[in-house]
């Protein structure tokens, strides 16, 4: 049972880019105004952004990694790990964690790590960059997260053009033996990985679907059955009622299978914050981004307890409850490509 | 006997319409084209029933058997044999 606490790691800094490219969904052809009037109220998705052909996910990380790093002056090569999650890598080999550790200039000795998740990677990668820090020592690893997921849509499908959307995001850990734990559970249902499939991405299908396809209905009975009780039992097992916890960052699926989530955990609206109107379905990097923003939103800074929570392709969710002293970070930061 | 019968036509009757107003509340009338006939309802108008029937009786419909149903009060009956 994958519900365990890692020790000695604590988050210093957080940073969000997205590219300038906007696109609103009452924009959107081939819907009615009534459809998109529902489809806007429903998904909560008011706009898009978008990146341009010559802007993938490691530029986006990158913009977002070097402002980290000037923000909390760290140094290139007191970099010792970084773990980058995406699933739109710029190459199908190598992976991106090796191409940022020469564009940003880190040491020879920084370990490097690839990760191919989809909206629970945020959480899975940070237990997977922590784990590795808290059982070796390293003092500083950086965890990049992000996508550019419209790259893989399919331009004419009404189920996925309205609601994702591109974003990098860079987290900054630290080791620190006075920090407090960081607890996860994480859970991963492969029998229905069908359920968001690109058929044609990789090795198994060569000639099938090159667009990546979502049975919504599926994925929302999924999120609707699976992620509450999930946190539920990772509150249980930290010890902690939800009443204590500042924020429930969820991931940015749709207003209507988030709000139904909170209203399952019985968490008041002003503990759930969202960042899907501005910057709809960024896939791993939605919980990422919402921290940036609901940190940007914070008037003191300080001591917070959060509820971290990922679901989807997999079909893999999970949660984290962090207890966090200051965290660096700034406003998100709009990345224009040439094209 | 047949006081008996009618009692239950009653109660399995009301039972219906409130789940008939709650499905009319979630989807919004300004939307509705025909909230009889499921095969009507769009995609997200699916999702929406889904969400308010798990909410109000958590009761879970699945894809497969949203399609299993044609008209509202079967669905109804669907979600009572699923709580009895």
């Amino acid at each position: 049972m994958a519900v365990f606490s890692i020790p000695h790691v604590r988050m210093s800094g957080i940073t969000a880019a997205v590219p300038g490219h906007i696109e609103a969904n009452n924009g959107l052809s081939g819907f009615s105004p009534e459809e998109l009037e529902l489809l806007i109220r429903t998904t909560g998705i008011d706009t898009r952004r978008v990146a341009p052909s010559d802007v993938c996910a490691s530029d986006l990380c990158y913009e977002a990694a070097v402002r980290l790093m000037e923000g909390l002056n760290w140094l290139p090569e007191e970099v010792d790990a970084l773990v980058f999650v995406t699933q739109t890598p710029d190459y199908q080999l190598p992976g991106n964690s090796m191409l940022l550790q020469d564009r940003l200039g880190l040491s020879g000795n920084c370990l490097t790590l690839d990760i191919h998740q989809g909206c629970a990677g945020y959480v899975y990668g940070l237990s997977a960059l922590a784990g590795l820090m808290s059982a070796s020592g390293l003092k500083k690893g950086l965890l990049l997260v992000g996508d550019t997921i419209t790259r893989l849509l399919d331009p004419l499908d009404k189920g996925t053009i309205p609601i994702f959307s591109d974003a990098g995001t860079a987290t900054a850990l630290v080791f620190d033996t006075g920090a407090a734990p960081l607890q996860f559970n994480l859970q991963t249902n492969g029998a229905k990985s069908d359920a968001i499939r690109m058929e044609g991405s990789g090795s198994r299908k060569q000639d099938g679907d090159a667009f990546m396809r979502m049975r919504g209905h599926d994925i929302f009975t999924f999120g609707l059955k699976e992620v509450a009780p999930n946190i539920e039992k990772l509150l249980a097992f930290s010890e902690v009622a939800a009443e204590e916890i500042d924020y429930f960052v969820l991931h940015q699926a749709n207003m209507l299978l988030n709000e139904s989530i909170r209203k399952k955990l019985r968490v008041p609206a002003e503990k759930v914050p969202y960042t899907l109107q501005s910057y709809g379905n960024t896939s791993c990097a939605t919980v990422p981004l919402t921290l940036v923003e609901t940190l940007a939103r914070q008037e003191v800074a300080g001591n917070l307890q959060w509820i971290l929570s990922g679901f989807g392709v997999g079909l893999s969710w999970g949660s984290v409850y962090a207890k966090t002293g200051k965290i660096w970070s700034c406003p998100v930061i709009e990345v224009h490509g040439a094209n | 006997m047949i006081n008996l019968s009618k009692s239950i036509f009653n109660r399995m009757n009301e039972g219906y319409l409130q789940f008939k107003a709650i499905i009319e509340s979630a989807l919004d009338p300004n939307f509705i084209v025909d909230l009889e006939h499921i095969r009507t309802w769009t995609s997200m108008q699916s999702l929406i029933v889904v969400s308010a029937i798990d909410e109000h009786y958590d009761v879970l419909v699945s894809h497969e058997d949203l399609v299993a149903v044609d008209t509202l009060p079967e669905l109804y009956g669907f979600v009572r044999q699923k709580l009895s």
